[in-house]
């Protein structure tokens, strides 16, 4: 059969319609972030369309090819295959589906590419790329069910089915189910997912898939044919498991990926390119802080301050040489300033006395001309009695510093940052 | 007795109706938070139980000798009118018995969602033969993806994730039913 004529004939060509309509749907309904959050990162701009859209793509193709092999099997095509291997009668039949299911895929990433004229990385066209090779995946499952079951029963069930199943497996523990269902989740700037979590679907997956098209391997006895199936499958999804099994909530990423740019030296400042046009003013300030607290004798300047945005969810710590602060956040809501005072007031160890750390803080704020952002920051947190009560000794502590000489000044936060741990230690 | 057997009913639409009757006595009340493009579509899996049923019900249908059929005497569109009501009714009864008994009322929505699904699928059969048997699947497919409001509140349209309660989804269940039912009547004879 040529490929027109099972283009013509096939389940896919009355089902386009329903899925493309839903597909596009997305974006007349579905676009809930502005894609001006992803400041033009290519990997994320790819991830967010997909993550709804997995599950679908799966179904449809499991739902068709099941619905395909159904009709290959009542019409004979599949007893008679003697002239052609039964893989070529399966492939000319599924070449459609594929490409249906492909498109739920590619359409969106394209649209969402397109709309912010972000042109794709090689990175960035990974998860895609699982993506399309779960679809296979998904259609030989469903053209194998097909084959035994009658395509009326099989093909809704089938669909159902995996679409609940790859969709619930986000939100279900143990974590492993979600590692290996090819349902990715959104990725922020400057990340990548890691090869691990985009070969542990594909080894599930392609391993069950696998299994499935050796039943139909030209030999004679269905009892060896069923056993090699179940060896395979067996050990494709114990690999799987294997490779996930000590994952937590998120799958590993690799972070850091966004092309930056630099600055200056001593401190060196670097923000992620596509948000570097404020990249002049951020170093002025942030070099003007530091000079601020140097005038008090508090010279331990950072070699590298680095955008916190590249890091995605990585919540990498500051270490004394690299300062990670979130630049790009900070410029639009205009607070470099402050954010870099935050940054150097770093004591440490995790719990903070309150009272004392507060002070350091307020005074590094005072210093810097910045007390009424530090206000509205502590404003911000919750006003418990005792919370303002401790405010004010706070202010009281840093009045009587402020009067000191100012090497003196510098000597006290020193000490504030070590002794602000001590009593939590 | 023969249409029976030519049906497939003993084997096929028994079968399907004990799946259904399993499922729901299996899912009950279970929730799952899937993928939406509107909202949070925090669903019951209830929603999903009937199409084993309503699947093997198309297959039942399907199976005709369509010679003896269509120039037989007996209606044979009655007939089938007679096996939809029966086979729906029985999934209605033991599930709203199953909602009481468990005391899970979503699990009593699993009927009334039978009946609706069951009426747009053979509203679909008169147009499109025996694939109609996916619309109830794409009917589910799009109430998950933008059939639910920010809050997670379904919108009336759905039919099928509204609570047990509500009095407009088991009216338009049963409208939806009802019409499915002519419409396999009086087109039942035309189709090949």
């Amino acid at each position: 059969m040529r490929f027109r004529t099972s283009l013509r004939s096939g389940a896919v060509r009355w089902a386009t319609p329903f899925v493309l309509l839903l597909t596009l749907l997305y974006y007349f309904a579905g676009e809930s972030a502005p894609l001006a959050v992803f400041h033009g990162y290519a990997p994320a701009l790819v991830a967010a369309p997909l993550m709804t859209l997995y599950a679908l793509a799966y179904a449809v193709a499991a739902g068709l090819a099941a619905w395909e092999s159904g009709r290959l099997t009542s019409s004979g095509v599949w007893a008679l295959a003697a002239g052609r291997s039964r893989f070529h009668v399966a492939a000319n039949a599924l070449l459609p589906v594929f490409l249906l299911s492909w498109a739920v895929l590619i359409v969106p990433v394209s649209l969402s590419l397109a709309r912010t004229t972000t042109f794709p990385t090689v990175d960035s066209l990974r998860l895609l790329v699982m993506a399309l090779i779960l679809c296979v995946a998904h259609a030989v499952i469903g053209f194998g069910i097909g084959i035994r079951a009658p395509r009326v029963i099989a093909a809704p069930i089938v669909a159902v089915v995996v679409w609940i199943l790859v969709a619930f497996s986000r939100a279900t523990h143990p974590y492993w189910l979600r590692h290996v269902s090819g349902q990715y989740m959104d990725l922020d700037f400057g990340e990548v997912p890691g090869m691990a979590s985009l070969v542990a679907p594909i080894l599930f997956g392609g391993g069950i898939a696998l299994g499935v098209a050796l039943l139909w391997f030209p030999l004679r006895w269905l009892l060896v044919r069923v056993v090699l199936a179940c060896i395979v499958a067996g050990l494709c999804t114990f690999g799987a498991y294997n490779i996930v099994k000590d994952w937590g909530h998120d799958p590993p990423m690799v972070t850091g990926q966004a092309p930056m740019e630099c600055l200056g030296n001593a401190p060196k400042v670097c923000m992620p390119k596509a948000t570097s046009s404020t990249l002049g003013t951020v170093r002025k300030e942030a070099v003007s802080v530091l000079d601020d607290l140097g005038s008090r004798g508090v010279t331990e300047t950072p070699s590298v301050i680095t955008d916190r945005l590249a890091d995605g969810r990585s919540g990498l710590p500051s270490t004394q040489k690299t300062w990670r602060i979130g630049l790009t956040a900070a410029a639009q809501r205009d607070e470099v300033r402050f954010e870099v005072l935050t940054a150097a007031v770093r004591f440490p160890c995790r719990r903070v006395d309150p009272v004392t750390g507060h002070a350091a803080w307020l005074w590094a704020a005072s210093v810097t001309g910045e007390e009424k952002a530090y206000r509205a920051r502590v404003a911000q947190e919750t006003q418990t009695p005792d919370a303002v009560r401790a405010e004010k000794q706070v202010q009281d502590i840093v009045q009587r510093v402020l009067a000191q000489p100012a090497k003196e000044q510098g000597t006290w936060f020193r000490q504030t940052l070590i002794s602000a741990c001590r009593g939590n230690a | 007795m023969w249409w029976l057997k030519a049906r497939r009913v003993p084997t096929v639409l028994a079968a399907m109706l004990v799946t259904f009757v399993v499922l729901v006595f299996v899912v009950q009340n279970t929730f799952v938070l899937l993928p939406s493009f509107t909202g949070r579509s925090q669903v019951a899996l209830s929603l999903f139980v009937p199409i084993p049923l309503i699947a093997g019900l198309m297959l039942c249908l399907e199976s005709r000798i369509a010679p003896a059929e269509d120039s037989g005497v007996r209606s044979v569109a009655l007939l089938d009118a007679a096996l939809i009501t029966a086979a729906i009714g029985t999934a209605v009864v033991t599930s709203v018995v199953a909602g009481l008994v468990l005391d899970a009322p979503q699990a009593g929505t699993a009927g009334r969602n039978a009946l609706f699904l069951t009426g747009l699928m053979l509203c679909g059969r008169a147009v499109m033969g025996q694939r109609a048997v996916m619309i109830p699947v794409a009917w589910l497919f799009f109430v998950v993806f933008i059939g639910f409001r920010p809050t997670g509140d379904p919108y009336p349209w759905t039919i099928v994730p509204e609570p047990a309660g509500a009095l407009h989804a088991v009216v338009g269940a049963v409208l939806a039913f009802l019409t499915g039912t002519l419409v396999q009547l009086y087109t039942s004879r035309k189709m090949s």
